[in-house]
């Protein structure tokens, strides 16, 4: 908005009182304000603002080689000389400045930003008369506004992570896909006399699963980005976590390919549970123990303890170094360069999510070369908050 | 050529993930190669380490154990395995000494074209 001299003048009523209202006026503005005297630099006229920004004590010397005692510097780091001030090349060369920012040694020493304005004062002729600068201290504003990008950009790392790890993921079933489909079209340029119908049908189901798991995959990348975008909600109810492991195995048993998996548990373990989210614990724990169980044994036994039914998982196989068992849970972490031993999915990250929305805890103890037991524990209710909602308790 | 071809041309596969693993074998053994195949780098290593000698590599980089960095390392250090050419197939991740490098999934034509260049053609 701009507005001529003459129409923001209060009237001058005579008894000076125009003038004592624009003095008031200028001492109580929020931001810090200087009128000085052009060419010279002198102040005319400046508001309490300008020394509680600077911390400076008393009027500073006369002209613009007064300005010495306000020290700042520009964002290359270079320090302002005094005829480099906003104010000054206003009042200097007829420059308009317009938010400026600049760091700030204030009087006590303290470091701080300030982002000024600054105009020239002509009159009728247009010769430069004199010079009004505003400031404000935004040292605030701008950790807050730090503080923010720093949020933005963890937050766009995470997805650029999660992008990532997507693609990483999906790469070794399309790959497969692809190569059975190239590997049938070829024979049926080639030779596709030679080639069976039995044959045909096998590499057609060996394409199939390959499919099932790409849908597989698809559904636990939608699952992390849906945790990531508004947290699990969980349907419970009334369910025997016994009955839900027995379901899980008959699930498993085809992947199992005759490895035995041992359920060791009391005859029922009721609470009030998510009973799908719970069989994806169960699915995520067992397939992983199947992965690096080297294939020995597996044992699943879940007991009923005071608090919460609990579930281990218990392989013989590859097991873990403490350093891959310390950040198996954590986000995104298989694509980092030093996670390159680990090769876990994101099933595990998908498991952390799902014990932690049902008031859960679980952990891990591995050895190399000995194994590794999945420990989880999980409250036989849901916690009192947030869940209450979405939670039907059988009566 | 100054040595004689072996009779197939050998190649061996390493990839920790056995669709891609096993897609890769079929299809070429059904170009005519003669393909042994590891699931990680240990796999690999101890394979070799029996006196086998593929004339190519295949090797994934991200896989449990042994994996696909710490396999070349190895290889290179063993003066009996070092000349085996190697082309690294991952779906992330770069092996920067790798004589070649392909990402998942494979442009087949590429890789055949590759193998034929390193070790000639297939029989049949």
């Amino acid at each position: 908005m701009t507005r001529s001299g003459t129409a923001a003048t209060p009237r001058d009523t005579g008894d000076g009182r125009a003038g004592r209202l624009l003095e008031g006026a200028i001492q109580h503005l929020p931001a810090a304000f200087a009128l000085v005297e052009a060419p010279s630099g002198r102040v005319l006229l400046r508001n309490e603002q300008t020394t509680r920004i600077f911390r400076i004590d008393g009027t500073p010397g006369t002209g613009i080689a007064g300005y010495s005692p306000f020290v700042g510097f520009h964002p290359d780091g270079r320090q302002y000389q005094p005829e480099e001030w906003p104010l000054a090349r206003s009042i200097l060369q007829g420059e308009m400045v317009s938010g400026e920012v600049a760091e700030i040694v204030r009087g006590d020493g303290t470091r701080g930003f300030i982002r000024m304005t600054s105009a020239p004062v002509q009159d009728e002729s247009g010769a430069i008369i004199a010079g009004v600068v505003t400031f404000e201290d935004v040292t605030e504003w701008l950790e807050r506004e730090r503080a923010a990008r720093t949020e933005t950009e963890a937050a766009l790392k995470t997805r650029d992570e999660f992008l990532a790890a997507a693609s990483h993921e999906l790469r070794n079933p399309l790959n497969a896909l692809q190569l059975h489909l190239e590997g049938l079209r070829r024979i049926a340029r080639k030779a596709p006399a030679a080639f069976s119908w039995p044959a045909l049908l096998a590499r057609l189901d060996k394409a199939d699963d390959q499919i099932a798991r790409l849908v597989r995959l698809v559904d636990a990348l939608l699952d992390v980005s849906r945790i990531k975008d508004g947290g699990l909600v969980l349907e419970c109810d009334e369910v025997d976590l016994v009955a839900i492991a027995k379901d899980v195995l008959q699930l498993i048993e085809p992947a199992a390919a005759g490895i035995p998996i041992l359920l060791d548990a009391p005859e029922r373990v009721s609470g009030v549970w998510d009973a799908l989210r719970l069989e994806q614990v169960l699915l995520n724990l067992l397939s992983n123990a199947l992965k690096y169980g080297d294939g020995k044994p597996i044992r699943l036994s879940i007991q009923a303890r005071p608090t919460a039914a609990r579930i281990e998982i218990k392989d013989e196989g590859v097991g873990m170094s403490p350093d891959i068992v310390s950040r198996i849970f954590a986000d995104f972490e298989q694509l980092t360069p030093d996670r390159r031993h680990g090769g876990f999915g994101l099933g595990l990250w998908t498991t952390r999510q799902i014990v932690s929305a049902m008031g859960g805890d679980i952990h891990v103890q591995s050895e190399i070369g000995k194994g590794s037991t999945f420990v989880v524990d999980v409250p036989y209710r849901p916690a009192a908050t947030g869940l209450e909602q979405s939670a039907h308790v059988a009566s | 050529m100054s040595h004689p071809k072996p009779p197939v041309p050998s190649v061996l596969i390493i990839d920790d993930d056995s669709g891609s693993r096993e897609a890769l074998a079929e299809l070429l053994v059904d170009e005519g190669y003669d393909v042994a195949t590891a699931e990680d780098g240990a796999e690999g290593l101890a394979y070799l380490r029996v006196g086998h000698r593929p004339r190519v590599i295949l090797l994934d980089l991200m896989m449990p154990g042994v994996d696909g960095w710490d396999f070349r390392a190895e290889q290179k250090r063993d003066e009996e395995l070092a000349h085996i050419p190697v082309i690294a197939i991952s779906a992330a991740g770069k092996l920067l000494d790798a004589d070649y490098s392909l990402r998942k999934p494979i442009e087949i034509d590429t890789l055949l074209t590759l193998l034929r260049d390193v070790m000639g053609a297939p029989m049949g």
